[in-house]
């Protein structure tokens, strides 16, 4: 078992899963409420790295991120490091490429709540952000739930992105998929099969959680 | 514009041009202190979007909705018709729905508590408590959550909610409709005195013709989007103005009449020159007025004088007016002293040989005269 | 039953954890290493000897394709010493500038590569490979000794008849894994590959003559230039890193 990889995973999940609520919790409020025309052209959007494969989204990313790109020249600027094949660079990758895990289950679960509830709050006098935080959010927690598991999970188990766009560093891009795929070039298969075992287990683990958290849901809301 | 007649104490009115979706409805409420102006028609007449676009929640097209408050102060345009619109927040008004949408994760006191904005402490918990002391609530306070109140308990707590913000102008939507029958009637007599003693400004959205003779004092009668009929809601139920408001009042005879006598579940009251005997919808007094609700098929006719009436049929001695032919029925008008509309097979008819001016006994059973209390 | 609340405590646990781990910063200096997957076996044992050397410098080593790393350290990849299997590309990288102090370290070989119990013989020469149904080699298009293949194949004049059973390895690495795991019948890989200890008993091997292809001049270069890069160069062009590199079948370039 190669630590630091699977530290370097864990990083990656947990980071891309606090970014990614920070970031869908106002995206799926928004799509879930708004009357815009547009919004289902940005569902559309959010919901591309489902079927995309993922070398299309690492092609893009090395793109726009790559040093001779505008936003990998001011990183550099910055940092004096790259963006590209960097921990950033796989972060960013991570958000964007696990985006539809967490908004989904977030857009389901907001769609869900009584419409009268969000009424009532706005004649009370709340506003938006109010009624979201208030009424919205303690009345999705198995959704909230839902998207961060599926976004920890997923992210843990990306491996064409992270490929493309990490370039397979120890410690820094070599996550433990990749490591999987080292080991079996390196002719490891015992170390192989070992951590597949471990992510296999981890990743039914993952599914029990939330299979059973969405039953719980269903029962809460049958009352 | 139709205007319901306005009291010598109104402050103020509030017009409510409301144009979306089919509906035209252009109604001005009196803001007085206390009044209850129901709104009342079938399913799908547009009251509750009347009412909501009274609320902000919805908005009209074209039409307007404007809050004067009396004297010479500029009027608050609360939707222009076009773009601009009043946030519900600053129209300060309290809704209460027809299924409650109580926050079922909170408390009790959450619940009341949540329109309180920028109070906290003592001055929160002592408005939260005069809220529900308020709707007769006061038990429920210590409620950790929302969801385990049946369903009159939450109307309650709903209404109290509405209410601890302290809104100038009350709006009820069905709030009856979704309780079972013998929470509906319970809550119904409860819901008419916390109305009066709240003394605020109230539209009532209703399709039940009790709950709106029971708790109204004005009626605008609402069908297909358009505004019909209005006015003090005893007459507008007593006298139709044609034959769709009569079909969607439901009730052919309304009349007012003064309690005599009550005990033992019935009343006897003066309609005209006679004693009726029948069934009010709650305790009653002697001196008490009520409004007599007789439906036209409940009234049967015979020929022959007058018989004295027992506590289980009423007979009144009538006269003929009209006679109409309505497909297999009959419709006659009858004058019992005041106008009594009966409905009859056209066999019957046929049978006691009615042409106007014919004297005749108007039997209706006391279990067919509801008196409803006002 | 699983509830809710402890699921979420663990994921949050799990996430302060990894958060505090990220914090935590490394004491030693960092020499990342681009080596092409040939040298996969013998760079390891040259790198203790470096790193024995050096106990202040941290070596992290990562394996592919020649080709690849190229495209990658030019796009700005974080590597700081290069060996490559063909030394010109480590000399594209000098001419733009992003690299310096070229040096050739070995010269490769290539071999015929069969399963154990294949009733190809590799002895024939490659001429077997009309036997078999599935050959690998390293991707052409960036991996040198899948260049080193297909100029063995056309020499020999059976390029065209091979050219759609082939199966393309992403680096000369893994077309022996894909012969070793048995999903391909044959391939034509590196000699040092074959030589080493988890392959040495898996499969017979047939040197292919050296006329037939190019030679693999495996040459590096330093992209940064440190003492740990320089302390690495030095040994891997020292004796002791040519005797390890002879033991994988590596021959210097002089010979």
């Amino acid at each position: 078992m190669d630590w630091p990889s699977v530290r370097l995973s864990l990083e990656l999940a947990a980071l891309t899963t606090l970014i990614l609520l920070a970031i869908g919790i106002p995206l799926a409020a928004w799509l879930a409420y708004t009357r815009a025309r547009w919004a289902t052209a940005v569902e559309a959007v959010v919901a591309l790295p489902l079927v995309l494969p993922p070398t299309v989204l690492g092609y893009y990313l090395l793109v726009a991120m790559g040093v001779q790109s505008p936003l990998g020249r001011w990183w550099t600027e910055i940092t004096g490091a790259p963006l590209a094949f960097s921990f950033t660079g796989l972060l960013i990758a991570s958000v964007l490429y696990s985006l539809p895990f967490a908004v989904q289950p977030l857009l389901a679960s907001f769609a869900g709540v009584d419409g009268r509830l969000l009424e009532a709050s706005s004649v009370l006098g709340r506003r938006w952000p109010t009624t979201i935080a208030r009424v919205v959010l303690p009345l999705s927690k198995p959704g909230l739930a839902t998207a961060a598991v599926l976004t920890f999970a997923h992210t843990i188990g990306e491996f064409g992105v992270v490929l493309m766009v990490g370039g397979n560093i120890p410690g820094v891009t070599r996550t433990i998929s990749i490591d999987i795929y080292d080991d079996v070039q390196a002719f490891d298969y015992a170390a192989a099969g070992r951590t597949s075992l471990v992510l296999l287990a981890f990743s039914l683990v993952v599914l029990v959680a939330v299979y059973s958290l969405r039953r719980q849901r269903t029962r809460a809301w049958s009352l | 514009m139709v205007t319901v007649s306005a009291q010598a104490d109104s402050v103020g009115h509030l017009k409510a041009d409301v144009r979306r979706h089919g509906i035209a409805a252009d109604i001005t409420l009196p803001l007085t202190a206390g009044r209850v102006t129901v709104l009342f028609g079938p399913s799908g007449a547009g009251k509750s979007t009347v009412l909501r676009t009274i609320a902000g929640l919805a908005h009209t097209e074209g039409g307007r909705v404007e809050w004067s408050s009396g004297l010479d102060q500029t009027p608050e345009v609360w939707d222009d018709g076009r773009r601009r619109r009043w946030h519900p927040r600053t129209r300060r008004v309290g809704l209460l729905f027809q299924d409650h949408a109580l926050f079922p994760h909170m408390s009790v006191t959450a619940n009341v508590g949540y329109g309180l904005i920028g109070v906290s402490g003592d001055e929160r918990s002592r408005r939260v408590h005069e809220a529900l002391l308020a709707t007769q609530a006061d038990s429920l306070a210590q409620r950790s959550r929302a969801d385990s109140l049946s369903g009159g308990e939450a109307q309650r707590v709903a209404l109290a909610r509405a209410l601890a913000p302290s809104p100038r102008l009350l709006l009820l939507d069905e709030p009856l409709s979704a309780l079972d029958a013998p929470t509906r009637r319970r809550l119904g007599s409860e819901l008419r005195d916390i109305l009066v003693s709240l003394q605020m400004p109230t539209v009532l959205v209703t399709h039940d013709r009790a709950e709106a003779l029971s708790m109204g004092d004005d009626a605008i009668i609402l069908i297909d989007g358009r505004v019909r009929q209005h006015g003090r809601a005893a007459e507008v139920f007593d006298r139709p103005a044609d034959a769709d408001v009569a079909g969607v009042v439901g009730v052919e005879t309304a009349l007012p009449a003064i309690v005599q006598q009550s005990q033992h579940g019935l009343a006897v009251v003066q309609l005209g020159r006679h004693l009726l005997t029948g069934v009010p919808d709650r305790d009653c007094r002697v001196g008490q007025s009520v409004i007599v609700c007789i439906r036209s098929e409940d009234v049967s006719l015979e020929v022959g004088g007058p018989r004295s009436g027992t506590s289980l049929r009423n007979h009144l001695d009538a006269k003929v007016m009209s006679v109409r032919d309505e497909g297999a029925l009959v419709r006659v008008e009858l004058d019992v002293g005041v106008p009594l509309a009966s409905t009859i097979t056209r066999t019957a008819a046929g049978e006691l040989g009615l042409v106007p001016g014919l004297p005749v006994t108007a039997v209706v059973k006391s279990t067919s005269v509801h008196l409803i209390v006002r | 039953m699983i509830h809710l609340r402890r699921v979420v405590a663990a994921a949050c646990c799990l996430m302060v954890a990894a958060v505090i781990a990220a914090c935590s910063t490394q004491s030693a200096t960092r020499v990342n290493v681009a080596a092409a997957a040939d040298l996969r076996y013998a760079l390891d044992e040259i790198i203790s000897i470096a790193a024995a050397r050096n106990p202040s410098v941290d070596y992290a080593v990562t394996y592919g394709s020649s080709g690849q790393f190229l495209q990658q350290i030019d796009n700005g990849a974080p590597f700081d010493i290069y060996l490559s299997a063909d030394v010109t590309y480590p000399q594209q990288l000098i001419a733009r500038g992003k690299a310096s102090d070229p040096f050739v370290y070995a010269v490769g070989r290539l071999v015929l590569w069969v399963p154990e119990g294949s009733p190809i013989d590799p002895a024939q020469g490659l001429a077997a490979l009309s036997q078999a149904q599935r050959i690998a080699i390293a991707n052409p298009e960036h991996a040198p000794y899948g260049q080193a293949a297909v100029a063995a194949l056309r020499a020999e004049g059976i390029y065209d008849s091979v050219a759609p059973r082939l199966v393309l390895g992403e680096n000369v690495a893994q077309a022996a894994e894909f012969v070793a795991s048995g999903n391909a019948d044959a391939g034509i890989v590196a000699m040092s590959l074959v030589l080493s200890d988890p392959l040495r008993d898996v499969g017979t091997w047939w040197e292919i003559p050296a006329q037939l292809f190019p030679p693999l001049v495996q040459g590096g270069a330093l992209i940064t230039d440190t003492p740990g890069t320089r302390e690495l160069r030095d040994v891997i062009t020292s004796p002791e890193g040519i005797e390890i590199l002879a033991r994988y079948g590596f021959t210097l370039p002089e010979e």
